[in-house]
């Protein structure tokens, strides 16, 4: 594999053509005969509830075709999921419709109409009478005492620890206040630290790290909520037939969405097909769907006509929820030179109104990866607020984290006078740096491929940060400019999901995949080691995604930075399995050991030159021989959600499919790779060991103007030029994209508030 | 059965001032259905403001089409909904994004906040527009592709037609004016900087078939 042809090479992606030419459709770019037209009406309160409903002047209206009520969405019911485990489903998530509104915009009712207009004009005929409930907007006044709470329950998610291999219980809600004294603090501009509901966890021996520290700080700091702002906002159409149900959306993941619907609809996943070939746009907020996609479904079963429901900017806005702020305190100790010796941290994450999200703790895992802290503990909770739902936005958790440490950093760094890109030096991570708490068995999790330190001298040669230092934080007229650096990772990772391929007597291969298409081209990138490893040039793989009706095989969800990982070492197995059907099938037909066959250039063929046989002749015998070769027989780990992908490969040949389900059944490939001095090869590298559990670096990305930190806001393109042959694991703006970027962000700031 | 059947007629023939009474009442909506689609499902019923369609001829992408339109109807539902050119994407509705993007006498417009009855007699270019016959590509369109620009690409087809109807103007931009022309579009991926090589690409591209 020396000379990879496929793999680190530059390509063409299936979908772009149409993607340039307009001919890519959106959920929203469909149209179905008869398809009527859906609206909300929205909460006009942050919280309430509604006593009764009055739709008759609606419902009267000429056009009018059907009305949902909440009562009618099913609600989420227990699921199994995939690998056999008991989901419970929180009856406090949330739903399609509600009758008790915890945002302001959150969709209580809508209307299915023949146009938009009719069914805009029939929510505004809808009376409906409302009882409105106390709320609260911000995380920290619901904790003063006497303050109104989010939910009837209380201010606080309480989350009870599981017992040792029994299922995660439902979080609980709690009301929660200050005492007088953490009020007090909380004015003097601290956040007190005294009330933790979140299972919290520590290493070494914090007071023993303060004890030895030369210099201590004790900060707060707060980051903020940022809306998605998908630019596709989240459309779905949908229709039913003979009890099926055809759903367009928008969308990260394809084949997990499936099981989101199903979930949400109360349905079995044969009964679903869900079309998502193009999503405008996720950044987290779409990871398996939105629970608002099902209302369409709904009404097209009511009305027996496909409906289509078109989500407007300012619907986005509430529906499509944001990343939570994350309130930080922390108290951290350093010596003279700039060690952190102990770091306390505590959190309040802003919940919105739906379940607690694991942002402030995976903030401060990121504090411990970037700093390794000698000691280091963590607290802290997730406040209920009446704002739109919080969801996962581009490395959840570690943005937050870094936002909070790194002018934490600044400030000791200028208090003990050591130099910025020093004192992360100083505390960065290297070679399989731990990070976070030890687990039940006492390991903690460490990470697989650190190069920050690296990153740093290069990042501080390229931008000449000497120079700037000495520039940093002088007027000129009336400005003043700073210079900063900040150090940024993601954890990424995932093993258990399924590759499949069929390769038919046209001597072509048949890649299908449940990934999802946003844009990162993870659904294609990844199938480039499948054909590379069949020795088949691109030119004869045809790629089938989007399209659960199609047969997709089971697939990460497109979301966490995981997908090219994950998917990479499916492809893989995959591969592995179907050159192995090959030997055999040579074998039998020419002799010989399987072993002394090789597969390259669309043969298989005798080690060393002699007899073999194309690919596409030995995919008429695969036909002929049956059995594992053509896919009628199935490997036993490869999922239930696959094992329906055998129908289209039963009149096939070469079916190759294969779960990679531990993290040591793909790394011979990866690991010569890893030798190879491309950057795919280090990529892969770092994805093997982050396998085991860890976590890569993934970039290090720089911001040196006006000391503002610039974290990786793109992942998943990071990992695409990487696939395409640029260097990632030292990831660094150079000086003239990181002009480029601040021209474009100055001639439209929307952009970067975004 | 059409939905003509289905729908229970009102009687017709509303006078001018219970039309106008009508539309006053109906004010919210009203102001709202710019951005909202109306079919032309209701004809002829007058039950509803701004049912009324006038039949029209567009010139888009260089051929002529009739259609029905309707007064406060917005140049990006005819073309998505009555024309079936979905590369027309809508981002935002509200003159913001840019998505909506397209050429009108080969200037770029958000159609979104075009009414189609004002661009009567005039040429519109949309994305499907630009390919030719022959399945060349547009050289910003083949630039995007050498360059694998747009994440997305939600954004791309009002990018593309910005960048087209500004090199029109200008072309042979430096990166800053180009950037500043195609500064009327947003990405949310925030992939400006490959936006802005694909497009100077482009450009280049289009030097060199002129010369
Ligand atoms: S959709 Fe027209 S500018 Fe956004
Ligand atoms: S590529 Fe996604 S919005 Fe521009």
């Amino acid at each position: 594999m020396a000379d990879s042809k496929l793999v680190g090479q530059d390509y063409t992606t299936p979908d772009l053509r149409a993607k340039v030419t307009g001919r890519s459709k959106y959920a929203e770019d469909f149209r179905a005969e008869g398809m009527l037209f859906t609206k909300l009406l929205l909460s006009p309160f942050p919280h309430a509830r509604v006593k009764s409903v009055d739709a008759s002047a609606a419902l009267a209206m000429p056009g009018v075709r059907a009305i949902l009520t909440a009562d009618e969405v099913p609600g989420p019911r227990d699921q199994v999921s995939d690998a056999g485990a008991l989901i419970k489903a929180n009856p406090r998530s949330e739903k399609a419709l509600t009758n008790e509104p915890m945002y302001q915009g959150e969709p209580v009712l809508a209307v299915a109409a023949v146009d938009e207009l009719t069914a805009a004009e029939a929510i505004e005929r809808i009376k409906i009478r409302w009882e409105r409930l106390p709320h609260s907007v911000d995380p920290v006044a619901s904790l003063l005492p006497g303050a109104s709470n989010a939910r009837v329950e209380g201010n606080v998610w309480i989350r009870p620890t599981a017992p040792p291999g029994q299922p995660v219980p439902i979080p609980e809600v709690m009301d929660l206040k200050w005492t007088q004294a953490e009020v007090e603090e909380y004015r003097a501009g601290r956040l007190p630290m005294g009330k933790d509901t979140d299972p919290s966890w520590s290493y070494g021996d914090l007071e023993a790290g303060f004890k030895k520290a030369d210099l201590v700080l004790d900060e707060t700091f707060v980051t903020p909520n940022t809306s998605h702002q998908c630019l596709e906002s989240r459309t779905s159409m949908a229709y039913w037939q003979n009890g099926k149900l055809f759903i367009h959306l928008s969308t990260q993941s394809t084949i997990q969405t499936v099981m989101s619907v199903v979930r949400w609809l109360d349905m079995k996943p044969e009964d679903v097909v869900l079309i998502s070939e193009y999503c405008g746009g996720g950044y987290g907020s779409k990871g398996t769907g939105s629970v608002t996609d099902i209302i369409p479904a709904l009404l097209a079963k009511k009305t027996g006509q496909p409906v289509q429901m078109r989500v407007s900017r300012e619907e986005e806005h509430g529906i499509g929820g944001a990343r939570p702020a994350v309130h930080g305190r922390m108290k951290i100790g350093l010596t003279k030179d700039g060690r952190i010796t102990a770091l306390d941290m505590y959190t309040v994450v802003e919940g919105g109104p739906y379940g607690p999200g694991n942002d402030g703790n995976t903030a401060s895992r990121f504090a411990s990866l970037l700093f390794q802290p000698e000691s280091m503990g963590w607290r802290g909770m997730t406040a209920i607020t009446n704002t739109p739902p919080r969801r996962a936005q581009s490395q959840p958790g570690g943005m937050q984290g870094i936002v909070l440490m790194e002018p934490l950093i600044a400030r000791c760094a200028r208090k003990l006078g050591v130099d910025q890109v020093q004192i992360r030096k100083i505390n960065a991570p290297s070679g399989k740096a731990k990070f976070g708490p030890a687990d039940a068995r006492g390991n903690r999790t460490y990470s697989t491929s650190c190069f920050v330190k690296e990153a740093l001298d290069k990042g501080a040669a390229l931008f000449k940060w000497d120079e700037r230092k000495a520039r940093s934080g002088v007027r000129a007229g009336n400005k003043v400019r700073g210079s900063g650096v900040a150090i940024s990772a993601y954890n990424a990772g995932s093993v258990g999901f399924d590759g499949l391929f069929i390769i038919k007597p046209d001597g072509k291969m048949y890649i299908q995949t449940g990934i999802g298409n946003l844009g990162t081209e993870s659904f294609s990138d990844c199938q480039r080691v499948a054909a590379e490893m069949m020795g088949v040039p691109w030119e004869k793989v045809v790629l089938t995604w989007g399209d659960t009706s199609r047969n997709l095989p089971w697939s990460c969800v497109s979301g966490g930075s995981q997908t090219t990982h994950a998917m990479t070492r499916a492809a893989h197995a995959v591969a592995t399995d179907g050159i192995k059907k090959l030997q055999q099938i040579a074998a039998k037909d020419l002799g010989g050991q399987p072993g002394d066959y090789v597969v390259a250039n669309e043969r298989v063929a005798r080690r060393g030159g002699g007899a073999g046989m194309t690919l596409a002749h030995a995919a008429q015998r695969a036909i002929e021989l049956g059995g594992t070769y053509d896919g009628h027989e199935v490997p036993d780990d490869s999922s239930r959600r696959s094992r329906k992908s055998r129908r289209t490969s039963r009149r096939a040949s070469i079916a190759s499919w294969t779960t990679c389900a531990s993290p040591t059944s793909a790394p011979s490939f990866i690991r010569r790779r890893s030798a190879d001095r491309c950057s795919a090869a280090r990529f892969s590298a770092s994805a093997t060991r982050s396998a085991s559990g860890g976590c890569t670096t993934r970039s290090t990305a720089w911001r040196w103007r006006a000391g503002s930190i610039r974290t990786s806001r793109r992942p998943f393109s990071t990992c695409r030029r990487t696939w395409r042959g640029r260097q990632w694991s030292f990831r660094i703006l150079k000086p003239r994209s990181a002009r480029a970027a601040s021209a474009s962000l100055r001639l439209r700031p929307a952009a970067a508030r975004c | 059965m059409t939905f003509q059947e289905q729908i229970p007629l009102e009687p017709g023939n509303k006078s001018r001032r219970t039309f106008i009474k009508m539309v006053i009442a109906s004010g919210a909506a009203v102001s709202a259905s710019a951005y909202l689609f109306r079919g032309s499902t209701l004809i002829g019923q007058g039950s509803l403001p701004g049912a009324v369609e006038r039949l029209m001829s567009l010139n888009v992408n260089g051929q002529m089409r009739r259609v029905d339109v309707m007064k406060q109807e917005t140049l990006a539902m005819t073309l998505r909904y009555k024309l079936g050119l979905t590369g027309t994407k809508l981002g935002c509705d509200r003159s913001e994004c840019g998505a909506c993007t397209v050429l009108i006498d080969d200037v770029p417009h958000y159609s979104c906040s075009v009414l189609t009855h004002t661009v009567r007699g005039k040429s519109i270019q949309t994305i499907e527009g630009l390919e030719r016959p022959d399945g060349t590509l547009h050289p910003v369109q083949q630039a995007i592709i050498d360059e694998q620009g747009f994440q997305c690409a939600f954004c791309m087809s009002g990018f593309v037609m910005s960048a087209v109807g500004f090199l029109k103007t200008n072309p042979n931009p430096t990166r800053e004016e180009l950037a500043h022309g195609i500064s009327g579009n947003l990405c949310r991926c925030a992939d400006y900087d490959k936006i802005l090589r694909s497009m100077m690409r482009g450009a280049a591209y289009m030097q060199k078939t002129t010369t």
